[in-house]
């Protein structure tokens, strides 16, 4: 089994985190240092609902994750690390006891994430923390958060996407720490931030044969998601971005930049084999680029509503060329690739819905969030991006002092008919113990896209959810 | 992050008993599900000249009027690569919507001018059909389970041409098919024609009709195929086909859109020779009656 990662002859991302460790070594003789811990334990079963399977085979997924964040050291010097350490085992023993892998193989990336078939550690967050006014530092694995959209946020280049779970996972779950230098500066009008990330992180995608994976099959091939490989670490291919904030007449706004590894990779249809006895296998190789960023982003609360939109331009990036489809022969496989004018925005507003005022018992809040995203490439010679398009709506209800908490979120991808009823309930005994139980509802059309649409794609992965956390 | 009072007993046994429940329910037992499987070898020499092209086998929906046609991969129900090492296939169509009882076509090709990227079947290429041939019938009937198709001889090639023949039926001696009654027509190099034994090898079949007397013609068109096999000489540029006859079943007997032992048998006397292009046919099909015609298998 081959490894990957830190432990291959491109270690620099090895050396990074002995760095950290050494710098992190001074703390235990700090005075006045503290350990704070927090976590919770969860256990995540995930049924799918689709009729026409056997019934064992519909759990596709019983998952334990223990979850820890550790803060040691003082407020102005401290290790910070948010972990998660996840356990998928085949309980259900049924035919195909790959329904749910964090990855094809063992291996270690780059952001010491550490993943077997049916184990796997993520460490988000794990950052030395130093801070003296006005600056504060941060050295290791960070999430950075920038842009204001409640989806998918066009001016957070650094972090990539986990894309396991489609766009299901849980927030907190859903980006990907980046091992970086982050300098933070507070003056009195605004707030700068300059970032250098120095090893590349892929995007995550299921590994094929996963209940999310991406694999395709008609009637003349299947596609498979191949390696995805990260870039070289060296200097050509580190990022660096850097954005300025501030209030102005009220309204929050940021500006920002980048340069670097494009955060979303052009999926390169790069190869066809023939194994005995199979439909063909055309091979679908995550590529990422170089690419230049410009973005900007604000927040302007009105009353009990909180409007909010982000944008990004970038003068050079990238996406397959089109090609006539209609003859297989005519087909050139790898697929060409080209650098392209591109924006993607993303707009909506959070209305706090005073409940209150008409339940005076009700005991808890409500949102109302609507968000809208799209991205288009200048060049109409190349292929769309994947995600656009994207209206998302939620409502949020939090009553009986927090008990009780309703979530029901519908998002909609308005170029094929795709669409995620996303209906959620959590109850919170306030003891610890959380239950939520949760149903997905996916839909699309097909159309004549030459690829498939992801909505349609996933239109059979309809699944009931039941999570129940125990906090520490 | 507050840390949560500490749990009552009672409290910590519901969602345990709620989490045995889930997964006592969701871990049920499934049913088997009835497989369907076609399977078979192929031969040909273009298999072992050509090891580094891709053999694909592919299952198309049964089409009645064109067996012998070259099929468009628009069509395919599923496809899948042949065993290099023993030239096997095995499809699985268990979950591609075919069920026992559908009647398929089945087609092998080698992709004879593949450069890389996504295989196709065109001119130069190397194809074989399943077909049956006493019937002429190219329809396969699927079982429950393992379906058997046998060898799939990969003779014939792909030519590109539109050739098409213009025929007449003779109508003043011999037996006189009426109008209305279906003729089965086929365009057969001599080589394989056997009018003493009254047979037909279907290798040397490139063309065939299905024709009502009076609705479609005169003249009857009659579309070469474009995979001929490679026992027949043929002229590639231009295209061209030399000694071929016109053999005709009067199918009525049953009328079943097959040929029947008994039914009449009915032949151009002369050869004649194609182009590309549209060939009308001076010679007219004949059917001499008095006892010419199918004999038994």
């Amino acid at each position: 089994m081959e490894t990957k990662g830190i432990f291959s002859s491109n270690g620099i991302g090895f050396l990074f985190w002995i760095v950290v460790a050494c710098m992190a070594w001074p703390l235990e003789a700090a005075s006045a240092a503290e350990l704070q811990s927090f976590g919770f334990i969860e256990l995540d079963n995930l049924v799918n609902t689709d009729s026409d399977q056997d019934f064992a085979d519909a759990v596709k997924k019983n998952e334990i994750r223990a979850n820890l964040e550790v803060k040691y050291g003082r407020d102005d010097l401290h290790l910070f690390m948010k972990s998660d350490f996840y356990y998928a085992p085949n309980l259900c023993g049924d035919d195909d006891p790959y329904d749910y892998r964090y990855s094809a193989e063992a291996e270690v990336a780059n952001n010491l994430r550490i993943s077997g078939t049916e184990t796997e550690a993520d460490f988000n967050e794990l950052y030395l923390d130093y801070r003296f006014s006005p600056f504060r530092l941060r050295l290791g694995n960070q999430l950075y958060k920038w842009g204001t959209a409640d989806v998918l946020n066009p001016t957070a280049y650094f972090n990539p996407y986990d894309f396991r779970e489609f766009l299901l996972r849980d927030d907190d779950q859903f980006r990907q720490g980046v091992p970086s230098l982050s300098a933070m500066y507070f003056h009195d009008r605004f707030t700068a931030e300059l970032v250098f990330s120095f090893a590349h992180v892929p995007t995550l995608f299921a590994p094929s044969g996963n209940f999310w994976s991406l694999d395709m099959r008609n009637a003349l091939y299947t596609t498979r998601v191949g390696s995805y490989d990260r870039l070289p670490t060296e200097w050509a291919n580190t990022g660096i971005g850097g954005r300025i904030s501030a209030t102005v007449w009220g309204t929050d706004l940021s500006l920002s930049a980048y340069h670097g590894p494009d955060r979303d990779p052009v999926m390169v249809p790069d190869s066809v084999a023939f194994p005995p006895n199979e439909p063909l296998l055309l091979t679908i190789e995550p590529r990422y680029h170089i690419v230049n960023m410009f973005g900007m982003d604000f927040s302007k609360t009105l009353g009990d509503f909180v409007f909010q939109a982000e944008a990004a331009y970038s003068p050079n990036k990238r996406s397959l060329v089109m090609q006539d489809l209609s003859g297989l022969g005519a087909v050139r496989i790898p697929f060409d690739t080209r650098a392209s004018d591109f924006i993607s925005y993303a707009a909506g507003c959070n209305y706090f819905v005073p409940t209150g005022k008409i339940f005076e018992n009700h005991g808890g809040e409500t949102v109302f969030t609507v968000d809208w995203f799209q991205a288009r490439y200048a060049d109409d010679d190349l292929y769309g991006a994947y995600f656009t398009d994207l209206l998302t709506l939620r409502l949020q209800d939090t009553f009986m002092d927090g008990r009780l908490l309703f979530k029901y979120t519908a998002m909609f991808e308005t170029r094929h008919n795709g669409s995620i009823h996303w209906p959620e309930l959590t109850v919170d005994f306030q003891n610890g113990w959380t239950l939520a139980l949760a149903y997905v509802a996916i839909d699309g059309d097909l159309d004549d896209e030459a690829f498939e649409p992801l909505f349609y794609h996933y239109r059979n992965n309809d699944f009931v959810s039941f999570k129940i956390r125990y906090q520490i | 992050m507050k840390k949560s009072p500490k749990a009552s007993l009672k409290n910590r046994q519901l969602p345990w008993i709620c989490l045995l429940a889930c997964l006592s329910v969701a871990c049920g037992q499934g049913s088997d599900s009835s497989e369907v499987i076609l399977a078979g070898t192929l031969q040909g020499a273009a298999l072992a000249e050509n090891p580094d092209k891709p053999v694909l086998v592919a299952v198309l929906p049964d089409d009645p009027q064109r067996p012998l046609a070259t099929p468009s991969l628009a069509d395919v129900v599923m496809m899948v690569s042949a065993d290099k090492t023993d030239y096997s296939f095995r499809l699985d169509l268990t979950e591609s919507g075919l069920a026992p009882g559908q009647a398929i076509n089945l087609a092998a090709f080698v992709d004879m001018n593949y450069a890389g990227g996504l295989p196709s079947l065109d001119a130069g290429d190397m194809v074989g059909f399943f077909i049956d041939a006493q019937t002429f019938s190219a329809a396969y009937e699927l079982k429950p389970g393992l379906n058997d198709a046998g060898n799939l001889p990969i003779d014939r090639k792909i030519y590109d041409h539109q050739a098409s023949l213009q025929f007449r039926l003779a109508e003043n001696f011999g037996i006189v098919p009426g109008a209305g009654e279906n003729v089965l027509v086929y365009a057969v190099h001599s080589q394989g024609l056997d009018l003493a034994a009254r047979t037909v090898d279907v290798d040397y079949v490139v063309g065939m009709a299905s024709m009502i007397v009076g609705q479609d013609g005169p003249p009857y068109p009659l579309d070469l195929l474009t995979a001929i096999y490679t026992g027949i000489a043929v002229s590639e540029d231009p295209f061209g086909l030399s000694d071929l006859r016109l053999i005709a079943i009067l199918d009525d007997a049953p009328a079943n859109g097959r040929p029947d032992a008994g039914e009449y048998l009915g032949v151009t006397l002369l050869a004649f020779d194609v182009a590309d292009g549209v060939n009308v046919i001076a010679n007219r099909i004949f059917f001499p009656g008095d006892g010419f015609v199918l004999p038994s298998p």
